[in-house]
């Protein structure tokens, strides 16, 4: 690839980073509530951002995250606002641009249902960091982390099996 | 259910999330866009300042090798692009470097991708694009559009040697003209896309390569702005 940078290690080790990490760093942003393409295009921001720096970020893959999704709400904000201005579209058209699913992604649907910070900590879970390092990326303290990803099991245990019964009752039975 | 259980689905659940993630997740695509990205935001700050080893042929070096047929012309400042003026007053490369400044970076990238790799004539496009855009520059400072899709268009023509457009492609003639009064009341952004995509019938992966955006981008601004395009129209027949 090349040509990114004068200094050849720096590009290597940035698209060596990207093409490891692209794909799960969307994912998270995705099980965090952001659309695909959002997603993506927050990563991208980022990176794109970071590439001068690049060998001065000791963490990358909590830190594209974390400032992932910083961006992505940057952004959602953003457009939202550019949008009321352009404009005057119901919040259901927006959405209808970029159809993220087909409804048939459970995780989207169950962790829909939580609060913000529980879904990051079971998103950021589910992409295999550690209770400390979900702390640093979300800044708060790791018993935080812990009792809040307790309460996100407790509420998903519940919004499980109430899905469970109703398929049964509509005898769509997995 | 047992804690675990819950634990369990929801790793089968994220499996099948990352599973279909991966259908339409497009990496290298992404990669791609990545670069252009960084290479627009890199090269007009640090290429043109610093004599690099990997910059220097197509930094200095290629402003020199256009330079003496420079002389100074005004008003060839983009309307919508980074406020730079050309502060250099009468030296005659000012223009030229401003277009460098400006374009050369993302120009080069987007002459890569035409000529699949080839530096050499990649260089080239650039290079005869900036000099056509140098020659058409008392032209292009017409307000209401922007440089760079225009660049763009020409580089593309070089590149595959279409026939080359005497001058910047305006937008056709409606019968009254009321689409393109309506058009000039839209913002910028609006505007540029629509002439991408519905006046110069592109595509939308063209239209993102040209004006260097995300497809998904390309695909609801043009929505949005035509919908603002219906709106002005409308409010301008009251």
């Amino acid at each position: 690839m090349g040509d990114l940078a004068e200094d050849p290690d720096i590009d290597e080790a940035f698209e060596k980073f990207f093409r490891a990490e692209f794909l799960s760093a969307v994912t998270t942003l995705v099980t965090s509530g952001f659309t695909r393409p959002a997603a993506e295009d927050a990563i991208l921001a980022v990176l794109a951002d970071a590439y001068e720096q690049w060998s001065a970020i000791i963490h990358p893959r909590a830190w594209v995250r974390k400032a992932g999704y910083r961006e992505a709400l940057r952004r959602q904000r953003r457009d939202r606002d550019g949008l009321l201005r352009t404009a005057r579209i119901a919040p259901r058209e927006i959405s209808d641009q970029c159809p993220p699913f087909d409804g048939q992604d459970r995780i989207l649907r169950w962790l829909g249902q939580l609060p913000e910070r529980q879904r990051q900590v079971v998103a950021l879970h589910l992409d295999e960091f550690t209770y400390d390092e979900i702390a640093q990326i979300l800044d708060i303290r790791p018993g935080t982390v812990r009792s809040t990803h307790r309460s996100a099991r407790k509420a998903l245990r519940r919004i499980i099996e109430r899905e469970r019964r109703d398929e049964a009752e509509t005898r769509e039975d997995r | 259910m047992k804690p675990e259980d819950v634990d369990s689905a929801l790793v089968r659940a994220g499996e099948r999330l990352r599973a279909s993630m991966e259908r339409q997740v497009d990496v290298d695509g992404a990669f791609d866009r990545l670069r252009d990205s960084i290479s627009a935001r890199t090269t007009p700050a640090t290429a043109v300042r610093e004599t690099g080893k990997s910059r220097g042929r197509t930094g200095d070096e290629f402003l020199r090798r256009l330079t003496p047929h420079a002389a100074a012309r005004p008003g060839l400042t983009d309307a919508n692009d980074s406020p730079a003026t050309h502060d250099s007053g009468g030296r005659g490369d000012a223009v030229l470097r401003l277009l460098y400044e400006q374009h050369a970076g993302s120009l080069l990238m987007f002459a890569l991708r035409l000529t699949g790799g080839d530096r050499r004539r990649a260089e080239d496009v650039v290079r005869e694009t900036l000099l056509r855009a140098w020659r058409d520059a008392h032209r292009l400072s017409r307000p209401g559009g922007q440089l760079r899709p225009w660049l763009m268009t020409v580089a593309r023509q070089i590149a595959t040697g279409d026939p080359v457009p005497e001058s910047r492609p305006g937008l056709p003639d409606d019968s009254d003209g009321a689409v393109a009064r309506a058009l000039r009341h839209l913002r910028p952004t609006d505007r540029e896309i629509l002439i991408e995509t519905y006046f110069r019938g592109r595509t939308v992966t063209e239209a993102a390569a040209t004006l260097n955006l995300p497809v998904e981008t390309v695909r609801s601004r043009t929505y949005l702005a035509l919908r603002a395009l219906r709106t002005a129209l409308r409010q301008r027949h009251r």
